[in-house]
């Protein structure tokens, strides 16, 4: 089994395991999900040997301290180059820190915010569910695999962003609109993933069921499900990234209000440095919500690695 | 047994594509003017080929993407290289690296539309931006993760730093880098829509969003079908050519 990580934590050198079905990936070739790297499989494999030549190690200055360095760089960089470009037009560090506070006691700054977020997170559950139910499905059964294979690999490589303008057709100028293309857009990633959880089980485990006279369900839920819940756990991971930036398509497209239509307002009436937060929060919202998934799973599933 | 699998298969696909134009017709007949039927939605590509539209539109979105792709591969792999190779510049600057690949993108449209404008420079931007961190990131992985035995080996042998590179960490990071480039190109895909749509109008985005306006769902669905074969395709290819490498990859592993 070949599973692509992602831009994976070294794990990109796995040898198929002896005895594990090979498998092609339901969504032809699509399984290698994009920025999360899915969870290492519960084996034995050696991790790829530690970076780089040791022969340097005296005189390095700390870690935390190039970083910071360089984090101070980058600020005065771009602090520069706002001062340089004209400061109206461009959102620069020290006047988005300055906006922060202001910002944060602003009502409508939090209003938007949750009309945003909240529609990621629904939309985000409900792609999970329906896409749990059909992915298993694909996974399972091979005749269900089949008849959704051309329209779920087509859809999830498609750009959801592509599908505003149709659904503003559809739907109207409304924050439905919304929730609905941001469950398809979650819908997808996490359907691909847990179809390729459902079906990638070890064999043995199959075997053991079958010699003990497993009932479907068992197999199903038993089996499948739980073998599927790293990978669930993955898509969702790829599907919040997804789910936010159709939510702000169709807030841009359709002026639906929520941080993504405030940040496009605030942007033509110069107020660059509020608008900033916003961007802030979102990437905050996004790079949290994933971190806490990470979590959730070493916590609940530590098996799977790291 | 997969012989006797693919009849099986293949005609389980032939009907989900039938089922797909019977109900879609059908769902057509009950919605009336909001959404436009199969063979509907084929006559206006055809019109829209025809008249030039599409093909334009194409080209103009085209040059964007394969624009901005080719900057974020020129410009990724070897900063992802230069970024690995060096621990203390991979200490200094991989934070920011994986922080400013969270950004969303889409929220920084509005800045660029307001510092830099709509022009093809700012397009080109969009796609750089959504497609070059993916590259960075796979090749800087590429590199990170070359054995090091294979590199002890090499040092045995008397390489230089040059031959080093040219003989073992470029070669060792080609796979990586082609999952990167695939990653990258998916993401230019998006970063091409964003752009054409949010930034000013302008070729499958004008489509798109003149087919909204008035309310063509025909039109709508036909460019949206265009592009999804074009995204399709893409993958595919990409898939492809990152599958190929990756059996080189397994090679060198061993």
């Amino acid at each position: 089994m070949t599973k692509r990580t992602g831009t994976g934590t070294g794990t990109g050198t796995r040898e198929p395991a002896a005895g594990r079905p090979v498998s092609v990936p339901a969504g032809s070739g699509s399984s290698a999900t994009e920025a999360v790297p899915l969870p290492a499989e519960p084996s034995g494999t050696p991790q790829a040997v530690p970076p780089g030549p040791t022969r340097r190690e005296r005189g390095k200055p700390p870690a935390w301290l190039l970083r910071t360095g360089t984090g101070l760089l980058l600020l005065a960089l771009w602090e520069a180059a706002a001062r340089l470009l004209g400061s109206e037009f461009v959102a620069r560090p020290t006047a988005v820190a300055a906006a922060i506070p202001e910002v944060l006691v602003t009502e409508t700054f939090w209003q938007d915010a949750w009309a945003t977020v909240g529609a990621v997170v629904y939309g985000v559950l409900i792609g999970a569910v329906a896409g749990m139910v059909l992915g298993l499905a694909m996974g399972r059964i091979k005749v269900v695999r089949w008849f959704f294979t051309s329209y779920v690999s087509g859809l999830y490589t498609l750009p959801m962003v592509a599908v505003v303008p149709l659904m503003t057709i559809w739907l109207g100028y409304t924050s439905e609109t919304r929730l609905v293309a941001v469950a398809l857009s979650a819908f997808l990633p996490i359907v691909v993933t847990t179809a390729d959880g459902s079906r990638a089980i070890p064999k043995e485990y199959l075997d053991v069921a079958h010699t003990f006279r497993a009932r479907l369900h068992h197999i199903w839920f038993g089996i499948a499900l739980r073998n599927a819940i790293p990978y669930l756990i993955a898509g969702m991971q790829l599907a919040i990234a997804r789910a936010l930036v159709t939510a702000v398509a169709v807030e841009f497209l359709a002026g639906v209000p929520g941080l993504g239509y405030s940040i496009l307002q605030q942007t033509r009436s110069f107020q660059q440095n509020e608008a900033f937060v916003g961007v802030i929060l979102l990437t905050l919202f996004v790079v949290g919500a994933r971190a806490l998934l990470t979590l959730a799973r070493r916590r609940f599933l530590p098996w799977y690695g790291r | 047994m997969f012989a006797t699998e693919r009849p099986a298969r293949w005609s389980v696909y032939a009907l989900s594509l039938v089922v797909l134009a019977v109900v879609w017709q059908l769902a057509a007949i009950e919605a009336g003017t909001l959404l436009a039927s199969f063979t509907e939605t084929m006559a206006r590509l055809a019109e829209l080929v025809s008249s030039g539209e599409l093909g334009s539109a194409l080209w103009a979105s085209g040059r964007i993407f394969l624009t901005g792709l080719a900057l974020s591969i020129v410009l990724g792999l070897p900063l992802g290289l230069v970024f690995a190779r060096f621990p203390l510049v991979t200490a200094a600057v991989e934070t920011y690296v994986y922080a400013l690949y969270a950004i969303p993108v889409i929220t920084l449209v509005p800045f660029i539309l307001a510092g830099l404008g709509f022009d093809f420079r700012a397009k080109v931007l969009v796609v750089v931006l959504s497609a070059i961190f993916p590259i960075l990131i796979s090749a800087m992985e590429g590199a990170r993760s070359v054995p090091g035995r294979l590199l002890d080996v090499a040092h045995s042998y008397g390489s230089r730093e040059r031959q080093l590179w040219a003989d073992v960490v470029i070669p060792y990071t080609v796979p990586y880098a082609i999952t990167g480039i695939k990653q990258g190109i998916a993401g230019a895909l998006v970063g091409t829509i964003i752009a054409e749509l949010f930034l000013n109008a302008t070729g499958v985005g004008d489509l798109l969003i003149r087919a909204s306006t008035n309310y063509d769902s025909a039109g709508a669905l036909a460019v949206t079908l265009v592009i999804s074969v074009i995204a399709v395709s893409l993958m595919g290819a990409s898939g492809a050519v990152e599958r190929r490498y990756a059996r080189w990859r397994e090679g060198l592993s061993g």
